[in-house]
C-alpha cells in the first residue's frame, strides 16, 4: 500500500486496440464485448462472468471505443481480427499508448496542477472516460474507486510518454506531504 | 522600533520572534508578522523610496499595496536579488537585505534628485515633442536608463512556480466583513465557496470601521469551520476572463479558478488630498494610519494632523487617542462635521479648511502642515506643526477587477463615488465597492450576495442586485483638489503628474479621460491609477466646465497588480515527442535536434570526426550501400469508408480514387488560397481503406483540418491519427534492397515491387506496411511498424552489414541532391504547387479540390516566382559563406531568396534551391546572391535532380 499522498506509477503492460465507424458498436457487441451506452463512458469488460474493472472498454464520444485487457486479451485480439478483415463501418485503430496510474488521498489537487477539468466533480460511479489535454498532451483518464480510493488511468501518445512522465512525476515529487 | 506601540488584541505581528534585516546597508530590527514596510515603519524610516521622474523623497501613502514608491529590491539566498518587491505586503524575513528602488548612489544621497531642478524643462508630454526623429533611439536609451523602477538580475534563477486550476460554486473576492458575509451566507446557501484576501488576513477594515471587539475574529472563526468555505489570504485576484474565470495569485502559486458566480467584496480605495507637496514621506492616507495602527502596532506619527472631509476622518482621531498619540488637530474640508465630531471632547477640530502645503524637515519628511480657513467671511492661515499628515477625505471604489467582468458603472452624485450600474449575470457586487459604507448595512449587503450569488450559482436566479439607498452615506469631498501656483501638488505618484500637468495636457487637446491618460501618463505607473485616475477625471472634468457623469472612466484590464514573471511562466510544461528509437540513437551518440516539437537525431557523432565530417559520412553510406533513417516523426494518418477515395480527391490536389490498391501517389495539400500547406505519400491499402504520410510539423494540423472538411462534408469515412502509435523507417541506398530482403518474405524485386508500391507484410517478423520510396534515393523502402515494435526491427536493420544510421542533415543533403523541395522550407505562405515546381501533382481537371478557384487565378495571372536549382561558382579562398534565405540580387534588386543550400559530397560542390523570379529561372542563367556579410558570390542555375538514379 503506498503511503504518499499522492503516487503515479506505469500502468502495467496490457494489450490495447481501438475501434472506429458507424458500425464499431456493432462490431463490439459481435463478439460479446460490453458497451458502454452513453459517449464518454467505459464499460467493464467480463472475465470467466465476472466485471473486470481492469480490463475494460472506452466510449470515445459516438462512434470510436477504446479497449484494454490483460492476461491473453481474447476480446482485444478477437476485436482486432474482426476489423481486420473489413468489418464494413467498423475501422480498427492502433492503440500503442503508454498507460500510466495516478492515485493517493489528493491525487486530484495533482491533476488539478496539470490539467483543467475538474475531476472533483465527476462521479466515479457512472464511470466516466475523459479526454483532454494534461501538460499540453492528448490523453484519456479513466477515474476508477479501488479499494484504497480512488485511481485516475492515462493514456496518451507513446512518443509523449517520457515528457508525460516525467512531467507528472516531478509534478507528484513537489506535492506537499510526500515522502521523498 | 521607536514607533512601535504596546501590544495590542488582534494584532498581527509575533513580538517573540524578532527579525533582524538590512535597509539600504543599516541594520533594522522586525518582528515575524510584519512586512518591509511596517518595519521600516516601527524604526521610524519615513523615507522609503524615491518618485519615478523627479526622484523625490517618498514614504509611506496607502500602505495598501498600491504604493508605487513603496517598491524595494530584495536579495535573499533562494531567489537572489528580485526587482521591484512590493514592500506593503511583502512579509518581513530574517536576514533580508533592503534597498530602495531607482535611486543613483542611495535613497538618501539619491544624485538623481537634481533632476526636479529640471522640471520647468520637462513639461507634461516633454518626450513626445522633444524626442523624435532620428535622434529617438538615442534619448530612448538615456531615458531608459535613468527611470524605472528595480534592477534585473541576469543570474536570477529559474523559479518553478506551479500552477493549478481550481472550481467552486461561488467565489468570493475581498474578506472584509461583507465579503465574510457573502461567503458565510452562501455556505449557508449550500455553495463552495473560494474566499480570497490579498492581506495577510482576512477581516479587511472591519476592525476599525465598526465591528465590535472580538467580532471580526469570531466571524473568521466561522468562516474557517466551515467546511464549505476555503479561505486563501495573501491571494489577489489578478484578473477577470470569461465565463467567470478568475486568476488568483498566491505567493508561490497561480490559480486558475472557475466559479458559478462571483461576488465581488473588493472595498474602496482612500483618495489623496491634492495639496502642495502631499507626497512628502508622512502624509498618508488614513487608511494606512489605521492599518499601521491595528495590523502592526504603529504608531503613523509622534504628533499628528488629520485631514478629512467625512466621519472616518474623526473615528481615526478617536483611534489614535485611544493609544495615546497626540492628535494636532482635525482638519474638515467641509463647512462643518456634523455629527461626527461627537465625543471627541478637547480635540481641536477646525472646519472649513483649505490645505497649502506640507513643509518638509530636514530629512525631507513633513514637519508642518500649512492651511487656511474660510469661515464667516474671514480668512486666515496657520501652519501647524507635526511629522504625520493623515489623509481621508474619500474614497474610489475598488473597481478594476468588477470593471473586468463586464460591469458598467454610473457616477453617484448624492454618493460622490462611481457605483455598479449594471452587472452582467452571475456578478455581485457587496459592500463599500457598492456604496455601502456603515458597518451593519455591509453585512447584510454581503449577506444578500452571498445568497443570491448561490442561488446563481445553482441556476435559479438571473437577476441583478438593486442598490440600497438607505445604506448609502456621503463619504467623499467632491474636490478635494488644492492646486498651488509653485506646483508639486501630486495627483499621481507613481509619474510625478501635478495638476498644472493634467491642465496643460487638457489645454492641448487631450480632453477625455482616455487621451488624458496616454499624453500625460496619468495612471500608467505601477498602481494604475488607483490613486490618481478619479482626481484626474475630477480636475479633466472641471476644465471642461463638465461632471464626472458627463465622462467614461478608462477601461480596466487585467491585471490588477502587477503579477511575477515567474507565476505566469509557472512550471513552463512544454511537450516533447520521442520516437520509439530515442534510447537507441542515443547509445549511437546522436546529436538531438527539436523538429515539430520531437526529438531527432541531427546527426550521429563519428569519432575523431567533425560535424560536417560525420554528416558526409552518412550521405556516403546511403549513396554507396545502404543508411537508415528514423522517420517515425512523419505524420501518419488512416482513412477508411465507402468515400475515402472521394474525400482524399477532393481535400488533396492530386486524383486518388483511381489509385490502384497496392499503389502510393504524390499528395498536395493546398489551403482554399491555393497555398502549398503540405504534402505526403498517400498508400491505397484496401478498396476503402487509405493510409497516408505527412510532413513532421504538419501532422497535427493536416489531421484537424481533415475533420474539419469532414464535418461539412459529412462524406462516409472515418480519419485516424497513427502519428505516434506508428514508428517508420526509411531504408535508403543502393543495398537496402538486398538488406531488407534479408529480413521479410514479400518479394521486393523491381517487377514484383516496383517504386511507388505499398506492401502489408512481414519484416523480422514485425507486420509491417512498406513503401517503395525514392526521396532521398533512387531505392529505398519506407517501413511502417507498431510503436512498440520499432526497436526490435530497428535492430534487425542495424545488424545487417553495411547499414549505417543517418540523421537529419544527411537527408537534407540528400534529397537536396535529389531536388526534392519540402514543405515550408522551400515553400512559403505565398507559394502555389506550380511556382514550387509541384504542377504535375495537380488534377486541375477534376471537379473539385481545395484552392482549385483560386489556383485557376494564380494560373491566369502567371507566375510570381518559380523554385530554381542552382550551383556555386568554385568557392575561392575566404569566399563569403552563403546562407538559406540569402537574397539573390538581379540589377541591384530582389529577385529572390536561397530556400536550400549544402555542400554536396556526391558532386563535391555546392548545391541550393532558391525561390526566384522567372526571368532568373532558365538553366544556365547566372545568379547573384548577397551573402549574409554583405559580399556578392556567383551561382548558375541548373536543372534538378543535381544528382541522377542513385
Amino acid at each position: 500500500m503506498n503511503l504518499d499522498p499522492t503516487w503515479l506509477a506505469k500502468a502495467l503492460p496490457q494489450r490495447r486496440v481501438g475501434v472506429k465507424g458507424p458500425r464499431a458498436a456493432e462490431a463490439l457487441k459481435q463478439l460479446g464485448l460490453a458497451v458502454p451506452t452513453r459517449p464518454n463512458c467505459w464499460a467493464p469488460m467480463l472475465t470467466q462472468d465476472r466485471e473486470d474493472s481492469w480490463n475494460v472498454v472506452g466510449r470515445l464520444g459516438f462512434t470510436e471505443f477504446f479497449v484494454e485487457e490483460r492476461g491473453e486479451a481474447a476480446g482485444v485480439q478477437a476485436l482486432e481480427q474482426l476489423t481486420a478483415e473489413d468489418f464494413a463501418g467498423a475501422y480498427p485503430v492502433l492503440r500503442e499508448d503508454v498507460g500510466l496510474v495516478l492515485g493517493g488521498d489528493r491525487v486530484t489537487d495533482a491533476l488539478a496542477q496539470v490539467c483543467n477539468v475538474n475531476f472533483n466533480a465527476l462521479d466515479i460511479a457512472q464511470r466516466p472516460i475523459v479526454m483532454t489535454l494534461m501538460v499540453g498532451v492528448s490523453v484519456l483518464v479513466l477515474p476508477q474507486q479501488q479499494p484504497d480510493g480512488a485511481i485516475y488511468r492515462i493514456w496518451c501518445d507513446p512518443s509523449f510518454g517520457t515528457y508525460l512522465w516525467e512531467t507528472l512525476e516531478e509534478v507528484v515529487h513537489k506535492m506537499p506531504g510526500r515522502n521523498q | 522600533m521607536m514607533y512601535r506601540l504596546p501590544a495590542a488584541a488582534g494584532e498581527w505581528i509575533d513580538r517573540w520572534c524578532e527579525f533582524s534585516f538590512e535597509f539600504e546597508g543599516r541594520s533594522f530590527k522586525g518582528y515575524a508578522g510584519d512586512t518591509i514596510t511596517s518595519a521600516l515603519a516601527a524604526a521610524g524610516e519615513m523615507t522609503l523610496g524615491r518618485s519615478f521622474k523627479y526622484h523625490r523623497p517618498r514614504g509611506i501613502h496607502s500602505f495598501a499595496n498600491h504604493d508605487a514608491n513603496n517598491l524595494f529590491q530584495v536579495v535573499s539566498p533562494s531567489s537572489g536579488s528580485v526587482p521591484n518587491v512590493r514592500g506593503d505586503v511583502t512579509p518581513l524575513v530574517d536576514g533580508m537585505r533592503v534597498t530602495a528602488v531607482n535611486t543613483v548612489g542611495g535613497l538618501k544621497r539619491d544624485r538623481a534628485r537634481f533632476i526636479e531642478w529640471l522640471a520647468p524643462f520637462l513639461p507634461v508630454g516633454f518626450y513626445y515633442k522633444a524626442f523624435h526623429g532620428k535622434r529617438f533611439p538615442r534619448w530612448e536609451r538615456r531615458i531608459r536608463a535613468m527611470s524605472g523602477l528595480g534592477a534585473i538580475a541576469a543570474n536570477a534563477p529559474r523559479m518553478r512556480t506551479p500552477k493549478r486550476y481550481a472550481f467552486c460554486d461561488v467565489l468570493v473576492i475581498g474578506a472584509g466583513p461583507s465579503g465574510l458575509a457573502a461567503a458565510l451566507s452562501a455556505a449557508d446557501a449550500g455553495a463552495r465557496v473560494l474566499l480570497v484576501d490579498e492581506n495577510a488576513r482576512a477581516g479587511g477594515c472591519g476592525r476599525w470601521s465598526g465591528a465590535s471587539a472580538g467580532e471580526i475574529e469570531s466571524i473568521i472563526d466561522r468562516v474557517a469551520a466551515t467546511p464549505s468555505i476555503e479561505l486563501l489570504t495573501s491571494t489577489y485576484a489578478a484578473g477577470y476572463y470569461a465565463d467567470h474565470w478568475v486568476a488568483l495569485v498566491e505567493p508561490t502559486r497561480m490559480t486558475k479558478v472557475r466559479a458559478g458566480a462571483v461576488v465581488f467584496a473588493t472595498g474602496v480605495i482612500e483618495q489623496p488630498a491634492v495639496f502642495r507637496n502631499n507626497d512628502l514621506p508622512g502624509v498618508m492616507s488614513g487608511s494606512a494610519a489605521q492599518r499601521l495602527l491595528h495590523r502592526h502596532g504603529i504608531a503613523p506619527g509622534k504628533r499628528v494632523a488629520i485631514i478629512t472631509a467625512n466621519r472616518e476622518g474623526y473615528e481615526l482621531a478617536r483611534v489614535l487617542r485611544t493609544h495615546g498619540i497626540p492628535v494636532a488637530a482635525v482638519l474638515d474640508l467641509r463647512a462643518g462635521p456634523g455629527g461626527d465630531s461627537y465625543g471627541l471632547g478637547d480635540l481641536r477640530c477646525v472646519a472649513g479648511v483649505i490645505p497649502q502645503e506640507a513643509i518638509a524637515g530636514r530629512g525631507g519628511a513633513v514637519r508642518a502642515l500649512r492651511i487656511r480657513t474660510d469661515n464667516d467671511g474671514s480668512s486666515a492661515t496657520e501652519t501647524i506643526a507635526c511629522d504625520a499628515v493623515l489623509v481621508s477625505v474619500g474614497f474610489a471604489p475598488a473597481s478594476g477587477l468588477l470593471a473586468q467582468s463586464g460591469a458598467t458603472w454610473q457616477y453617484d452624485a448624492a454618493l460622490q463615488q462611481h457605483l455598479p450600474a449594471k452587472l452582467p449575470p452571475g456578478i455581485f457586487a457587496a459592500g463599500r465597492v457598492n456604496g455601502v459604507y456603515d458597518y451593519a448595512a455591509r453585512r447584510q449587503d454581503g449577506r444578500d450576495a452571498g445568497a443570491e450569488a448561490a442561488a446563481h450559482a445553482r441556476g435559479g436566479h438571473e437577476g441583478t442586485r438593486a442598490l440600497k439607498p438607505e445604506s448609502i452615506r456621503q463619504v467623499s469631498h467632491p474636490y478635494p483638489v488644492f492646486a498651488h501656483p509653485r506646483g508639486r501638488d501630486f495627483v499621481d505618484l507613481d509619474e510625478d503628474i501635478q495638476v498644472k500637468d493634467l491642465l496643460n495636457s487638457a489645454q492641448e487637446g487631450f480632453d477625455s479621460a482616455e487621451l488624458l491618460k496616454r499624453f500625460s501618463t496619468l495612471g500608467m505607473g505601477p498602481s494604475q491609477g488607483k490613486h490618481s485616475n478619479l482626481h484626474g477625471a475630477r480636475i479633466l472634468m472641471r476644465a471642461r466646465d463638465a461632471t464626472l457623469a458627463d465622462t467614461a472612466l478608462t477601461t480596466q484590464r487585467p491585471f490588477y497588480h502587477p503579477v511575477a514573471l515567474k507565476q505566469l511562466a509557472g512550471m513552463g510544461f512544454h511537450p516533447e515527442r520521442r520516437s520509439a528509437l530515442h534510447d537507441r540513437h542515443a547509445a549511437l551518440d546522436a546529436k538531438f535536434m527539436t523538429v515539430g516539437g520531437w526529438q531527432r537525431p541531427e546527426y550521429y557523432r563519428l569519432a575523431g570526426l567533425a560535424r560536417t565530417e560525420s554528416i558526409f559520412e552518412e550521405v556516403r553510406a546511403v549513396r554507396e550501400g545502404a543508411g537508415l533513417i528514423d522517420v517515425s516523426t512523419l505524420g501518419k494518418i488512416e482513412i477508411s469508408g465507402p468515400d475515402a477515395g472521394a474525400f482524399l480527391d477532393r481535400v488533396y490536389a492530386g486524383t486518388f480514387s483511381d489509385l490502384r490498391v497496392g499503389m502510393t501517389r504524390y499528395g498536395l495539400l493546398l489551403d482554399e488560397a491555393g497555398i502549398v500547406r503540405d504534402d505526403g505519400v498517400i498508400a491505397r491499402l484496401g478498396e476503402q481503406r487509405y493510409y497516408f504520410t505527412t510532413t513532421t510539423g504538419g501532422a497535427a494540423n493536416v489531421y484537424r483540418e481533415l475533420l474539419l472538411w469532414n464535418a461539412r462534408w459529412r462524406m462516409d469515412c472515418a480519419f485516424v491519427n497513427a502519428t505516434g502509435h506508428r514508428a517508420a523507417f526509411n531504408l535508403a541506398g543502393p543495398a537496402s534492397r538486398e538488406v531488407l530482403q534479408s529480413l521479410t518474405d514479400i518479394p521486393l524485386s523491381e517487377e514484383a515491387f516496383p517504386f511507388l508500391a505499398v506492401r502489408e507484410g512481414k519484416v523480422a517478423d514485425v507486420p509491417a506496411r512498406i513503401l517503395r520510396a525514392g526521396f532521398v534515393s533512387s531505392l529505398g523502402f519506407e517501413i511502417h511498424v507498431p510503436y512498440r515494435s520499432a526497436g526490435r526491427l530497428w535492430d534487425a536493420l542495424m545488424a545487417r552489414a553495411g547499414v549505417r544510421a543517418f540523421g537529419v542533415e544527411a537527408q537534407r543533403v540528400l534529397r537536396l541532391e535529389k531536388g526534392h523541395a519540402i514543405v515550408a522550407q522551400d515553400t512559403d505562405n505565398l507559394t502555389n504547387p506550380f511556382e514550387a515546381g509541384l504542377g504535375w501533382a495537380v488534377r486541375m481537371g477534376k471537379p473539385f479540390f481545395v484552392g482549385q478557384r483560386s489556383l485557376r487565378i494564380h494560373v491566369r495571372r502567371g507566375a510570381r516566382q518559380k523554385l530554381i536549382g542552382f550551383e556555386l561558382a568554385p568557392p575561392a579562398d575566404g569566399a563569403p559563406l552563403i546562407g538559406e534565405a540569402n537574397l539573390l540580387i538581379q540589377n541591384g534588386n530582389i529577385a529572390g531568396r536561397v530556400t536550400s543550400i549544402a555542400h554536396s559530397p556526391t558532386l563535391g560542390r555546392t548545391i541550393g534551391l532558391a525561390m526566384a523570379s522567372p526571368a532568373l529561372s532558365e538553366p544556365g542563367s547566372n545568379l547573384v546572391i548577397r551573402a549574409s556579410d554583405g559580399r556578392q558570390v556567383g551561382a548558375r542555375v541548373v536543372r534538378t535532380p543535381f544528382v541522377g538514379a542513385v
